[in-house]
């Protein structure tokens, strides 16, 4: 079966089921916090993902509650500064 | 960049204790690219959820040393390790894949370019391979690429 891949996808699933099929599924990751969401097949869905007016990118739902705008670089960034941080400290 | 593979095991999944981790090292951030699992126990109706979760902890386990695609790349600086007896401390809320599949089928879920999940420059701190869903607790066999 020919599978079209989403422009907006993240990644992709193949599966094979119990009784020996394949399927495949795109998956949208979150700008905000990588979680992947598998996309069912069908007409598109609202309700899976949401969009960061701030920086333009899909979010999962749970990070689109949250109402704040944190990229996963940044997140990051903070991460690995507040490690280099406490090693600078502690030695 | 490097592009590295590890395979990771565990003879007797459990739901609280995962089957394997990937931590980053100060020098560079993991990315990984591709997870493919399955179960090497005799074919079976059982469902298995396989689950990728932020970490902040280091588990115990047993190290498995990524193997490097291109003989000229450095080893890998990130840790991997298989057969956990110990979980580290899962973030909540932070499952960033979750993959169902039956203990007869496997699954596979590749990354796109730019679609990794990364994990930060940071000792200890990576993601957790769980099961939270194991029925009749089946032996799972998983391989993971990871790019540094």
């Amino acid at each position: 079966m020919h599978f079209t891949r989403s422009a907006r996808a993240g990644g992709y699933i193949v599966a094979t089921t119990a009784e020996g099929k394949t399927v495949e599924r795109d998956s949208i990751s979150c700008a905000h916090c990588q979680r992947h969401v598998i996309i069912p097949p069908g007409p598109p869905r609202d309700d899976l993902f949401g969009t960061c007016w701030h920086c333009s990118k899909f979010i999962c739902p749970p990070c689109a509650g949250l109402g704040t705008c944190t990229p996963w670089e940044k997140q990051l960034e903070r991460i690995e500064a507040r490690d280099r941080m406490l090693r600078s400290i502690l030695g | 960049m490097g592009y590295y593979g590890s395979r990771l095991t565990k003879a007797t999944s459990a739901t609280a204790v995962g089957f394997g981790s990937l931590e980053g090292s100060t020098s560079r951030r993991g990315r990984l690219a591709y997870f493919g699992g399955g179960s090497s126990t005799a074919p079976a109706d059982n469902n298995i959820v396989f689950e990728i979760q932020r970490s902040t902890t280091t588990p115990t386990g047993t190290a498995v040393t990524p193997n490097a695609f291109d003989p000229a790349d450095v080893a890998a600086t990130c840790v991997v390790k298989e057969n956990l007896t110990v979980q580290g401390t899962n973030t909540a809320g932070t499952v960033i894949l979750s993959l169902p599949c039956n203990q007869k089928a496997s699954v596979q879920w590749y990354a796109l370019p730019g679609g990794e999940i990364v994990v930060p420059a940071t000792a200890n701190t990576g993601v957790h391979f769980n099961t939270p869903t194991a029925g009749g607790t089946p032996a799972i066999t998983a391989v993971i690429h990871h790019i540094e």
